[in-house]
């Protein structure tokens, strides 16, 4: 009861500091302003995209802090926090057996990790002054990297680097650029879909705050895009890179 | 007579983006919503899990909805550089890219829904399975829409962006 | 209506072609994949221990019907980038 309570209170202190911040903010709208730092080093200007970077990293550090946090008071009989973990632990294994089928417990941490990142990335936002890292396209685009290698590496691992080029050729050869134009899309779509849906959310709160004068109805809006639709485009994406992995180990 | 071709074709486009952009998901929505009436009919006990996958469908159709809306926020409050025909043409072209892309993808999230709301009702224990299925199938049937969002902003901010 | 020359009208031409493009071009495959989700979800209410099959023949259909979609934004990229040059 009393913990129910705390976070009520919790909530609604979060709730009034945004109302607070927001009556501060100003009523301008800016789309796609992008603090940076540059510098050189040998020769070439390195440009690096400060909030973003910041915000990835405070993400990171959250998750491996409350990792180690965890690790160290591990316990037989699983406290509160032990049991949360475990539960998403054992969630993404019941998931990855589902799909790829049982033994493929080596892709655990990736799929794991993949999906605590983006999910803490896309929720980020709803804390006052803090701001997604996924809104910038580079992390995305990122993910999607890792994801596309991952994909592939393990589909050529598991069929053969002769196999997989063959099903480059199918039905016919001359389908060759359109397959590979088709596979890049894949990527461009993954990343694309969580950029558009973070990005849209925020220039969407960001106009409509402008209009009503930041009052009240940006609460509302800032925890359906924030929380609701961040974690669904989370597991989207996460549920993609498994299943892509699926497809391309399967035929 | 200063006919500013530019913000026409901005207000046209804000207009045809978020029109024709929330048709679909408009009716991709209600078709998840009678299928799941229609499955709570059948099967009251499990009109929870019907009603929770009928919602997360619903916010998965809304975003070739929101890419409208996002399209149209940017062609209105956003500016177009260039010579006043190509503003015409940038603006113009990202509202019908947004517009009419989001058509597709928000019936057929739509379908998708309303199938495992109805395979739910049919089978309510395996609503898990149901709905992460639903969003993968949501996931790829919206990568159009992802597209045309690529396009639209592609037209505004790097040929527009001078 | 002064001032407008031909290759302007071409570039204009072309972007609002690649906005017809995608936009159209998007109609169809999002309908086709949202079918193919559909009856895949029905499929596996009925015949759940096949949920990894029917899930990989799902994605597989909805890569062929997204192919049209995909020739739709390569032709707008070609009109951008290449055409209006």
């Amino acid at each position: 009861m009393t913990g129910r309570r705390k976070l009520l209170l919790g909530l609604v202190g979060v709730l009034a500091l945004e109302v607070a911040l927001a009556l501060k903010a100003k009523p301008e709208i800016e789309i796609g302003a992008m603090p940076q730092w540059r510098f050189l080093l040998g020769g070439h200007e390195i440009v690096i995209n400060s909030r973003t970077a910041v915000m990835s990293w405070l993400v990171m550090g959250i998750w491996i802090g409350a990792a180690l946090l965890v690790r160290s008071r591990l316990r037989e009989v699983p406290g509160r926090l032990q049991a949360t973990f475990e539960f998403v632990t054992e969630f993404f294994d019941d998931l990855i057996s589902d799909t790829l089928g049982p033994g493929n417990r080596a892709y655990l941490p990736w799929i794991g990790s993949l999906f605590l990142f983006l999910w803490l990335s896309n929720i980020i936002g709803v804390v006052p002054g803090l701001e997604e890292p996924t809104r910038d396209l580079n992390v995305p685009v990122g993910c999607m990297l890792v994801v596309l290698t991952m994909v592939h590496t393990s589909a050529i691992r598991k069929k053969g680097l002769k196999k997989y080029i063959k099903g480059y050729l199918q039905p016919f050869p001359p389908m060759l650029p359109l397959n590979i134009i088709g596979e890049m899309a894949k990527g461009v779509s993954l990343a694309f879909r969580l950029f558009g849906n973070i990005m849209g959310g925020a220039i969407i709160l960001l106009v409509v705050s402008a209009l009503v004068r930041h009052v009240l109805l940006p609460v509302g809006l800032n925890l359906f895009f924030g929380l609701f639709v961040g974690t669904i485009q989370a597991f989207v994406f996460t549920m993609l890179a498994l299943a892509y992995t699926a497809v391309a180990v399967s035929d | 007579m200063g006919v500013d071709l530019g913000m026409i074709a901005r207000f046209l486009g804000a207009g045809i983006s978020v029109g024709f952009g929330g048709m679909g998901s408009g009716v991709g929505e209600g078709l998840c919503a009678h299928h799941a009436n229609g499955a709570v009919a059948r099967q009251p006990a499990a009109a929870d899990q019907i009603v929770r996958t009928m919602l997360v469908a619903q916010a998965v159709a809304e975003t070739s909805g929101i890419f409208g809306l996002l399209v149209a926020f940017v062609l209105v409050f956003g500016s177009v550089a260039g010579p006043p025909l190509l503003q015409f043409a940038v603006a113009l072209g990202a509202g019908i890219a947004m517009g009419m892309g989001g058509i597709g993808p928000g019936v057929g999230a739509g379908i998708a829904g309303a199938n495992a709301c109805e395979g739910i009702g049919r089978q309510p224990r395996l609503s898990g399975l149901l709905t992460r299925t639903m969003l993968i199938g949501q996931a790829v049937s919206q990568s159009t829409a992802v597209y045309s969002l690529v396009i639209a902003l592609l037209l505004i901010f790097v040929v527009g962006g001078g | 209506m002064e001032g407008i020359t031909g290759a302007e009208l071409v570039r204009a031409a072309a972007f609002l072609g690649a906005g017809i493009a995608m936009g159209f071009g998007a109609i169809g495959p999002g309908v086709g994949e949202g079918f193919a989700a559909g009856k895949a979800c029905e499929g596996i209410s009925r015949n759940p221990e096949q949920a990894g099959l029917l899930t990989r023949t799902m994605l597989i259909g909805q890569a062929v019907s997204e192919s049209t979609g995909i020739y739709s934004l390569v032709i707008a990229l070609l009109l951008i980038f290449v055409a209006a040059k």
